[in-house]
């Protein structure tokens, strides 16, 4: 009864359906998923949630992923299998990271808006460095996560002082007037 | 646990759905130590169903679900039970200046109250239960553990409330100067006391052994091995309650989990003819 194979035992079609049914937004995109990438992307889940020590009740997360990402610059329907494939990867380990303190959606908006804005589709600054700054804050103690729901969380931990309109502006003046 | 939960199947649905309420929609995921917790607490509140009185009648096992939902109940029952117990108890409760015994049931029992998720967790103890008993209680745990360790105390107030506070106190002071820090079950230490009373059929306003009192006392006991005097004591045990507390089987019941330590201790003293640390006043 303590065995841990009793949480292996979700349906496998079950996930599949899922994420084809999400074929029918996302091709609007231009991106589509065929059923061996289903089939793929259901045990790269299996995968990471054992990897990560976790188990899902119910709709998994990858669904969701893909409706947050199939807008993104950044993915292209050849590389879009894989890019999901990391995206639940990073996603569960980053709910382990953050001890499951911050909710599915407010991760998930974060996640977004750093790989669309600061990691321009970097999957590994995605993880190496944005999530796991921000995890580190959040397991510090840090909630206004809850207020903003995932949304310009990263600005005020971001050691980098990256491009802004201003800073663009006044480097062009620079160059232009030398 | 009982012959038909095995149902894996019928499990994980049951574990499926406490999660989903668990996770509150919030959460797609939880980590294996969550979902564990979870399967435990299904468990538990089975196990509460099989071992409840009133299903103690049922030949055929209901649907698990049913079977859990009733096992919660059960939960609750004992929840409700514990709750009532323990209002009966502190009404009149003597702690005799033991601080682990007042801490005990005075701070760590109320959280319990308060922090006890029927819920999620009816499996977690949550408290230490610093006071030692006199029985093993720690197959137990949850509503279980705690309401069976209100039981016991209850059990040990209607004992040494038949003497008075001050004679209690006397003993535990002649056993110890500062028995305020112990944390060792004064029960025993008084029942190990009255023992003496019992064998001499000395009366307890009696106070005090001479030294032909422990000689008696030791040839009584001397010819016997150890389990023949753990007989014995339990004899004198059984009349004794029967004359002060009626047919009190649950205090003569708890009594007894004490007599195979002091059986022991009256035998080991015997042999080194120094009873005067076992039977002190």
């Amino acid at each position: 009864m303590r065995e841990k194979n009793w949480m292996e035992l979700m349906s496998k079609q079950t996930q599949i359906k899922q994420i084809l049914d999400t074929v029918a937004y996302t091709e609007r995109f231009g991106l589509t998923l065929s059923q061996k990438e289903a089939e793929l992307l259901a045990e790269e889940r299996t995968l990471a949630l054992k990897k990560e020590r976790r188990v899902e009740f119910g709709q998994g997360i990858l669904p969701q992923i893909i409706y947050a990402f199939c807008d993104s610059a950044y993915i292209e329907q050849e590389n879009y299998c894989d890019v999901l494939a990391e995206l639940q990867e990073i996603f569960y380990m980053y709910k382990n990271e953050m001890l499951d303190e911050i909710t599915d959606d407010e991760l998930l908006e974060f996640m977004k808006e750093q790989f669309e804005g600061v990691c321009f589709g970097d999957l590994d600054y995605l993880k190496g460095t944005c999530l796991d700054i921000f995890a580190q804050a959040v397991r510090a103690g840090y909630t206004g996560y809850r207020k903003s729901g995932g949304q310009d969380e990263f600005g005020q931990f971001d050691i980098v002082r990256r491009w802004d309109k201003k800073l663009y502006l006044e480097t062009l003046q620079e160059l232009c007037w030398r | 646990m009982g012959q038909t939960y095995d149902q894996t199947q019928d499990l994980l649905a049951i574990v499926s759905e406490l999660a989903q309420q668990y996770l509150g929609g919030e959460h797609t995921s939880m980590t294996y130590e969550q979902a564990q917790a979870l399967m435990d607490a299904v468990l538990y509140c089975i196990r509460a169903y099989e071992t409840s009185a009133s299903n103690a009648l049922e030949t055929a096992y209901p649907d698990p679900k049913i079977a859990y939902a009733l096992g919660r109940q059960a939960v609750i029952d004992r929840f409700q039970m514990l709750q009532e117990k323990y209002v009966g108890l502190i009404t009149d409760f003597e702690d005799y200046g033991l601080e682990c015994l007042k801490e005990t049931i005075h701070d760590a029992i109320p959280a319990f109250f308060e922090k006890y998720d029927i819920q999620y967790a009816p499996q977690e103890t949550i408290i230490t239960l610093d006071y030692p008993l006199l029985n093993n209680i720690q197959e137990l745990s949850g509503v279980d553990a705690v309401l069976e360790y209100v039981r016991c105390i209850a059990s040990e107030q209607r004992f040494l409330k038949k003497f008075d506070t001050s004679y209690v106190m006397e003993i535990l002071r002649t056993y110890h100067n500062e028995y305020e820090s112990l944390m060792e079950n004064i029960c025993g230490i008084v029942l190990q006391n009255t023992i003496g009373h019992m064998v001499l059929r000395q009366p307890l306003h009696e106070k005090g052994f001479g030294g032909e009192e422990y000689q008696r006392i030791e040839q009584f006991f001397e010819e016997r091995s150890d389990s023949e005097t753990e007989q014995c004591l339990q004899e004198l045990l059984a009349q004794w309650i029967e004359g002060y507390f009626g047919n009190d089987r649950e205090l003569f019941s708890y009594l007894c989990c004490g007599l195979t330590d002091i059986a022991v201790r009256i035998r080991n003293h015997t042999k080194h003819h120094n009873l005067e640390s076992v039977f002190l006043l």
